[in-house]
């Protein structure tokens, strides 16, 4: 520290221990004329939504007009510190932030010590079998097209996630809040559990919980008793406005799941919850622009909104997308490359034979490459699998962009999904990724 | 009355040119007579603005439009003026526009129309009965002017709340969606407001997108219900990949947009829909709809 400096350089307990380089480089640039700290950061992912850090350290330099306004701030804010950890995010005004780390700090602070800020999942998507209902033509899992160039078994037998399973994860999501999301390679309402496990899940204390589905068994009675369990979020699939389009692309008849799906609503607002419903539509090739616009105006008000997918090609399972938005293009640019997908310091996939992957890439690879599993559940638990070393050397190799462990992650063209961009013209808001675009109304 | 559809343009990213181009090509290749907004004011010096920051700076077309206004055929005043949260060097208030109506009270005319622009910062917008950011009928405000509007005699207001996925509308108010209705400003003034065709596009609609707007399906409810529609519009833009809205280069209308002009006036020329200009549109609903017009 300069010789000539006065002050008191603080260092508040945040469970993780600061780095010598951190300190090292904060001290040579901290000012006698301004209060500052340290925070920690990763570009580009830590404005994307990777967990944040409080300031780890302060700076409050021994001057009269400063010094007792910026402890009164710090003070303030320590006064909320809950259980060990400041849960205030906000920086007193007027601190200049330093958020510079190098690449093994980051690996420092955001995968050997993440358990100080983020100790469990952020989401659980839970993968309850491997069957569907309908053979879709662009689904990499039951196309009939698709299925032949299968290379796994994973698809061959029917396999259902057990009830001893689904429990044990309803009690560990219940137990720490985490949100639960269901229905991915798999049609979920098949599942003969699947209304007792949002039940469980929200009798134990999972504070949101969603299913994505075809909405080909979604009766009534079924309907009901989701809604009844607690269900919070429900995406229908239906890639379709017109009964011939439908037909052709998920060889099934709209008019029947259109009629469950308003059935839907009308349950849940004869019943008074609140539970959020969408309907998606994925961009086939041979949808003409009337047709999407015929599938916005039947949806896009008479639900919360509706998603549109972009169609991925997949290449040996890999999702290839034709369009990089441009929002994620310039960020790119900007870091000269790739910053760490986030997916691995949000979500953890547990699927039905007990395998755990960390995101939507991997498990669109189960039919055609055997990757490593994270871990076992129900043999781990989930802050045991999320803390373990799996999920610690990928959140490493990520920061250091040293991919050779992870296939997934080095053949990803999707890796920069989470940069979204969204716009409000006329009251519609559109929230768009290089995936999706999710058209909502502001007023219903 | 026949079935009737008159056209609501929004003037954004409009310069001169292309004004003038859109029109000949309703009007030469079409046969519709349509008419379209303008600014009082752009800071950022739009050709389709009267004036730039003030009465002081005029704008680079200023007596072109000044003549278009009294010919009617630049009716709507939209929000009078391009104040959003992005052009920030002058803000609306009572005072400024207030010498805009006089201004086209002696030079010109006052239209009979007025349509919200912009964002949360054109604050001088009309809230009516669903006010959020809008202070232009907020008599405590310094950007209150709807006293002043309807004095200069502003008949119509689209505000924000008025665009609709529905496309037919009832003339008269007696069956079905009216498409005037009355709403009670936190003034105190009732001011008759008009819907706007939007449809469920993601984004404001926009020349590309005018055969969602336009199709066969949507013409043939109109006819059935016998009624009126205002079809909303920026026919002045094209947007990029990534949606994001830019001056409509030439072609303005692509193919397909061009098939929907078609189709309408097809329909005009079986004579089973009227295409009029919207002045006349909104003054023959409200003459029809007489006391059926009700406050919201």
């Amino acid at each position: 520290m300069p010789a000539d400096l006065r002050g008191v350089l603080f260092a508040p307990d945040r469970l993780v221990p600061i780095h010598r380089e951190s300190v090292r480089r904060f001290v040579t640039r901290i000012r006698q004329d301004r209060p500052a700290c340290f925070i920690p950061e990763v570009p580009v992912a830590s404005e994307l939504g990777l967990p944040r850090y409080e300031p780890l350290l302060y700076w409050i330099p021994a001057h009269r007009d400063i010094a007792g306004r910026v402890w009164q701030r710090i003070r303030e804010r320590l006064g909320s510190v809950v259980g060990g950890r400041a849960v205030v995010t906000q920086v007193p005004a007027h601190c200049e932030q330093f958020t510079e780390l190098s690449r093994e700090e980051q690996v420092h602070y955001f995968a050997e010590h993440l358990h100080a800020i983020c100790p469990k999942p952020i989401q659980v998507s839970v993968i309850v079998s491997n069957i569907c209902n309908l053979k879709c033509v662009m689904c990499p899992y039951h196309s009939p097209d698709i299925r032949p160039t299968h290379q796994t078994d994973f698809f061959k037998d029917r396999v259902w996630m057990p009830w001893e399973m689904m429990d044990k994860l309803a009690s560990e999501c219940g137990a720490s809040q985490i949100p639960v999301k269901i229905g991915n390679v798999e049609e979920p309402l098949l599942h003969p559990h699947i209304v007792e496990f949002v039940h469980a899940c929200r009798t134990r204390g999972v504070p949101w919980i969603h299913i994505t589905t075809n909405g080909v068994t979604l009766t009534e009675k079924l309907a009901s008793d989701l809604l009844e369990a607690g269900l919070t979020s429900l995406y229908v699939s239906l890639d379709a406005a017109r009964p011939e389009t439908y037909r052709r692309i998920r060889g099934s008849v709209l008019e029947q799941v259109e009629s469950n799906l308003r059935a839907f609503l009308r349950l849940r607002r004869e019943k008074g919850v609140s539970c959020s419903v969408m309907a998606s539509f994925v961009r086939n090739k041979g949808v003409s622009e009337e047709e999407i616009f015929e599938f916005r105006e039947k949806w896009l008000r008479n639900s919360d909104g509706v998603i549109f997918y972009n169609l991925a090609e997949y290449e040996s399972g890999n999702s290839v997308f034709k369009q990089i938005n441009r929002v994620a293009k310039e960020k790119m640019e900007k870091v000269g490359g790739r910053w760490p997908c986030l997916n691995p310091w949000q979500e953890i996939y547990i699927l039905p034979d007990g395998r755990v992957y960390y995101c939507c890439e991997t498990v669109s690879k189960l039919a055609f490459e055997q990757l490593e599993s994270m871990g076992r559940y129900p043999e781990q638990s989930l802050l045991e699998l999320w803390r373990g070393e799996p999920f610690t050397a990928l959140r490493r190799d990520l920061v250091l962009n040293k991919l050779d462990r992870w296939p997934a992650c080095q053949k990803c063209g999707i890796w920069m999904a989470h940069v979204t961009a969204t716009t409000l013209e006329d009251g519609v808001r559109t929230t768009t990724n290089m995936i999706t675009e999710i058209i909502q109304c502001q007023t219903q | 009355m026949l079935p009737s559809l008159a056209f609501c343009n929004d003037i954004d990213f409009a310069d001169w040119s292309a004004y003038r181009e859109v029109h000949r090509l309703l009007r030469e290749e079409y046969g519709f007579q349509t008419e379209d907004s303008f600014w009082l004011f752009d800071p950022g010096g739009s050709e389709m603005a009267l004036f730039k920051g003030s009465l002081e700076e005029k704008g680079p077309r200023h007596d072109d439009l000044l003549e278009e206004i009294a010919r009617g055929r630049l009716a709507i005043l939209h929000g009078g003026g391009n104040f959003s949260r992005s052009n920030t060097q002058v803000r609306p208030s009572r005072r400024l526009i207030g010498e805009g109506l006089v201004y086209l009270r002696e030079r010109a005319k006052v239209p009979q129309i007025w349509t919200n622009h912009g964002d949360e910062g054109d604050i001088q917008n009309i809230g009516g009965d669903a006010p959020t950011y809008h202070q232009g009928d907020d008599p405590s405000s310094n950007a209150y002017i709807l006293d002043l509007l309807l004095q200069g005699g502003v008949q119509f207001f689209w505000t924000d709340h008025h665009a609709s996925d529905a496309f037919a509308f009832s003339a008269n108010g007696t069956a079905g969606r009216p498409l005037l209705v009355r709403e009670r400003t936190r003034a105190g003034h009732d001011i008759t407001c008009f819907f706007r065709y939007r449809g469920a596009l993601p984004k404001a609609p926009d020349a590309q997108t005018l055969s969602l707007q336009l199709t066969q399906r949507n013409l043939d409810q109109l006819v059935e219900a016998g009624g009126a529609t205002v079809v909303y519009q920026h026919w002045c833009v094209h947007r990029d990949a990534d949606g994001r809205p830019r001056r409509a280069s030439s072609p303005v209308f692509p193919s397909e947009s061009m098939k929907a002009l078609k189709r309408l006036m097809d329909y005009r020329d079986r004579r089973i829909v009227r295409v009029m200009p919207l002045t006349q549109l909104l003054l023959e609903c409200s003459a029809t709809a007489g006391g059926h017009q009700h406050v919201r």
